[in-house]
């Protein structure tokens, strides 16, 4: 495989961008935290690769730059309970991945553990403050990250960084914004399938739960978990890349399908299913190289 | 089975208050104390035969959440029918379903039929909405009022089943059948157009 140099010694990674990231190379990236200075194609890379497991509770902090942040806030804002928020957050807890080792008892360290992270988050942005939906983003993270101060912190850097807290705003302005993205990418990319959903009266908004918790709630956490590898560098593009690309790998089926069948699809089968068929390389790639022709809808209405 | 009628029932109220577990105690008759919280909505069916007719009902079970009740118009439109939901241990929600009902007479079908449920009857002792309110408020805006409990199975069939006796009610009152939720023909015929303009553009082959 042919090496490349980068002339630039702007980046901390100067030998062969086009390797991943070895263990040994994360954690010395880990070291340096100098997420700034590093090769973005790289990272890239090697977070469509896959990263090790071991370390993905610090690379996520060292993605979102949550390892940067000044911990005594958390210590304070976790203790104080919001009168609107609070049983609104304690609601969610308990339904919130319940069939996981760590979210299963009402005692134990995922539930006390989101509640004060979430309790923290509604006194750091009272306009927000809780919202259905955030605990499934804030559980995902606790899970691998482990440490609340610094899940609190990724958590802020997704709602405001990323401005996802938008999601969660009245109105849903983020969502709407990215379902209507989603709509015109698809229309251009996929007519076939979008003039399809049209056809049946499907609403885009069947997708929403894969916004809203970043595919958190939708899919086994060991996708989900590769999900938010690349969310949490690239962002929203993601989230309509993978559901673009889901869209045109299983455009064959979907075309076949009532609208019944299209929602019940979208809605459980469709992300799990394509985890399990493609790697993530596949299902983040440019949208064009995938689409198929379906020629035989053309002929029908030419005929 | 051959399907006379086909129906679609929405499910709304506060978060939490059972919607998706009355859904599923209906429709599957399981009941899973640790449910999920549904973010966006989650979409049912079941075939019931009320008197001589064949039945099919489409629940849209929908996320309670209120700031997303932006999406909410996406499933009650065309419903013909809704199942209001609150808790009994839970006084906002009731305050809830009478939101819910100014919100449904103002945008919905103006044929919708209303059930109230007070769900959760299995905890009885930490009733916060006295049964005789509940009814009285169902009473007064024309609609029938259960008590239910998910968990117990009590008055889920009973709920369900009144919509659709409602609904053919309403039916059989205005003379014809209340045409089925789908209106899809229009919209097929712009589309392929549409489709038939953009290969002629799209020149890809």
């Amino acid at each position: 495989m042919a090496t490349e140099s980068l002339l630039s010694d702007e980046y901390v990674i100067i030998e062969s961008i086009t390797n991943e990231f070895s263990k040994e190379d994360w954690a010395s990236l880990l070291e340096k935290n100098d997420l700034h200075h590093t090769c973005p194609k790289r990272i890239r890379k090697s977070l469509l690769f896959g990263i090790p497991d071991s370390l993905r509770g610090q690379i996520w902090p060292f993605l979102t730059r949550a390892n940067h942040m000044d911990f005594s806030t958390y210590e304070t804002l976790s203790q104080r309970k919001d009168k609107i928020f609070e049983p609104l957050i304690q609601k969610d807890l308990a339904r919130t991945f319940p069939d996981h080792e760590i979210f299963k008892d009402t005692k134990g360290p995922g539930q006390s553990g989101i509640l004060r992270i979430l309790r923290a988050y509604a006194q750091f942005d009272n306009e927000v403050g809780y919202c259905q939906g955030m605990a499934f983003i804030a559980g995902l993270l606790f899970i691998h990250i482990k440490s609340e101060e610094l899940t609190f912190w990724a958590f802020v850097s997704i709602m405001f960084d990323k401005n996802w807290r938008e999601i969660f705003t009245s109105g849903t302005p983020k969502l709407v914004k990215m379902l209507d993205c989603l709509s015109s990418q698809l229309e251009t990319l996929l007519p076939e399938v979008y003039n399809h959903l049209q056809t049946e009266n499907l609403e885009l908004t069947c997708f929403s739960p894969y916004f809203i918790t970043i595919f958190g709630c939708k899919v086994p956490l060991q996708y989900g978990m590769r999900v938010a590898d690349m969310f949490l560098y690239e962002g929203e593009q993601v989230i309509i890349s993978l559901l673009l690309n889901m869209l045109s790998l299983k455009q064959r089926k979907i075309l076949r399908m009532s609208f019944e069948e299209l929602f019940r699809y979208f809605n459980s089968e469709m992300a799990k299913e394509c985890f399990e068929e493609f790697n993530f390389e596949t299902l983040l790639s440019p949208i064009t190289k995938y689409v198929e022709s379906v020629d035989d809808d053309y002929d029908i209405l030419e005929g | 089975m051959e399907v006379d009628r086909e129906f679609k029932i929405v499910t709304l109220g506060e978060g939490r208050v059972g919607k998706t577990s009355l859904a599923m105690r209906y429709v599957r008759g399981q009941f899973n104390e640790k449910e999920q919280s549904t973010t966006n909505a989650n979409f049912l069916e079941k075939n019931i035969r009320i008197n001589e007719t064949s039945i099919k009902l489409n629940i849209w079970d929908t996320a309670g959440q209120e700031r997303f009740r932006a999406l909410a118009p996406n499933y009650y439109r065309e419903a013909k029918g809704a199942l209001l939901v609150y808790d009994i241990t839970d006084k906002e929600s009731f305050w809830k379903v009478v939101s819910w009902v100014e919100e449904l007479k103002m945008q919905a079908d103006k044929d919708i039929s209303f059930v109230i449920a007070g769900n959760k009857c299995d905890l009885e002792l930490d009733r916060q909405i006295p049964k005789e309110q509940a009814i009285a408020y169902a009473k007064q805006i024309g609609a029938a009022h259960y008590s239910t409990s998910a968990k117990s199975g009590m008055g889920v069939n009973e709920c369900f089943e009144e919509i659709a006796k409602l609904i053919l009610d309403k039916e059989s009152r205005s003379g014809s059948p209340i045409r089925s939720s789908k209106a899809r023909s229009r919209v097929i015929v712009k589309n392929q157009e549409e489709v038939v303009k953009k290969k002629k553009s799209g020149g890809c082959c």
